[in-house]
């Protein structure tokens, strides 16, 4: 599947479904900290009162290991932190389906998708649905 | 291409753009009577924008209010008192300085400053595909980006050129006690007769439309901008033309209703 075949076929489920996505063409807003971008989808789409907010995006920084990084901007973040961060904010999307859009094109340094996998495991219990969305190419990857 | 399709095609891309930019000031409006603004998330940025715009800016401002307002009163008075104009002083003061020349140099301070800066945070989000991320999370760019910024310029050009106008007033108090020693009942009563209802609502109206002009341009032009980088200058620079383009343009209007108003 090409790129832009690819692009297409998110665009039109993200049009169908409630999709959380984790893409690099979905940037985190630079003018916002880790846990403001993270909060957003929630203070923006919900009612869900802030100090509960605070508390289960406090537990999930914690569980990926990057609680340091809650009030750092994403300009500070390396490629993982960001990756995890996007991932939490998909997530704060309620009853979606989440897509990764190419991992590998945002952790260029991993060798396969265990490490992706992993931060899933653990998250498993905010994770709903999702899948992976890649070229090919990287299939003996997954 | 002859002349008459090239004409054509200009006359397309300025209606094309004339009718964007109407569409987007309608969604605007829609929102801002859906009260969409009361949104928590978009709250919080339009508390953030009357900080940077209006309460940043406020030490400079009451500053800058005080010189140039004394240098204006300053000037007037003198010329009023070697042409022997006393008995129109009132008239001058509140004719000129305050109702004029106070919401102008707001403006015009508050766009070098904040609409600049918005033209190209917007810019800068769209060519990053800020804008994009938020509309993939059913954020509506409207009402989280453009409604905040564009209340917090109509209350910063209406609350700002109102300190402006008190600080002129003040200045001209001190001037004519100092000049013709007028007492402050006198002054008062004297700015008193100077001005009608109509102007003190015609001066906010203005502060509005001022308010508002300078924020949904840059905010539109910002919008509009290709996914280039090289795109970001020629979106500033559009948009800083079209603020100043609307001052003078919101400036002569509200002169010919003034004048209109003060001719019943």
């Amino acid at each position: 599947m090409s790129e832009r075949a690819l692009k297409d076929r998110i665009s039109a489920l993200c049009t169908e479904k409630n999709v959380g996505l984790v893409s690099p063409d979905i940037p985190l807003l630079s003018n916002l900290s880790v846990y403001d971008n993270i909060a957003l989808v929630s203070r923006y789409l919900t009612d869900e009162k802030d100090e509960q907010i605070q508390e289960v995006i406090v537990h999930q920084l914690d569980m990926l290991q990057i609680a340091d990084a809650k009030l750092k901007k994403p300009f500070q973040l390396d490629a993982e932190t960001i990756f995890k961060v996007k991932l939490l904010r998909a997530l704060r999307l309620q009853n979606s389906f989440t897509i990764i859009d190419r991992p590998f094109v945002m952790l260029n340094t991993i060798a396969d998708i265990s490490p992706v996998a992993k931060m899933i495991e653990i998250l498993a219990e905010y994770a709903g649905e999702g899948a992976f969305f890649d070229f090919e190419w990287n299939k003996s990857k997954y | 291409m002859n002349f008459v399709e090239r004409t054509g095609s200009k006359a397309i891309i300025a209606f094309k753009n004339v009718s964007g930019f109407c569409i987007f000031c309608l969604k605007c409006l829609r929102e801002f009577l859906q009260g969409s603004f009361f949104n928590r998330a978009a709250f919080d940025v339009l508390v953030m924008q009357i900080f940077f715009t209006a309460y940043q800016l406020f030490a400079f401002f009451a500053l800058l209010s005080v010189v140039c307002g004394s240098i204006f009163i300053g000037i007037i008075f003198h010329a009023v008192k070697s042409l022997g104009l006393v008995q129109y002083l009132g008239d001058i003061i509140m004719g000129i300085v305050v109702l004029e020349i106070s919401p102008l140099i707001t403006v015009v301070l508050l766009a070098l400053r904040s609409s600049s800066a918005i033209n190209s945070e917007i810019a800068v989000m769209k060519v990053n595909r800020e804008i994009d991320a938020l509309e993939s999370f059913k954020i509506d760019p409207v009402v989280y980006l453009f409604l905040p910024r564009i209340i917090s310029f109509i209350i910063s050009v209406t609350v700002l050129s109102s300190l402006f106008a008190i600080i002129v007033l003040f200045s001209g108090f001190l001037f004519s006690s100092a000049m013709f020693d007028m007492s402050g009942g006198m002054f008062v009563d004297m700015i008193a007769k100077s001005i009608t209802v109509f102007d003190i609502i015609l001066f906010y109206i203005k502060s509005v439309f001022f308010g508002f002009f300078i924020s949904v341009i840059p905010l539109y032009n910002g919008w509009r901008t290709e996914y280039r980088s090289t795109d970001i200058p020629v979106s500033v620079l559009h948009g800083m033309m079209g603020v100043f383009m609307s001052i003078v343009i919101v400036e002569v209007v509200s002169l010919v209703a003034r004048f209109f108003l003060n001719s019943l």
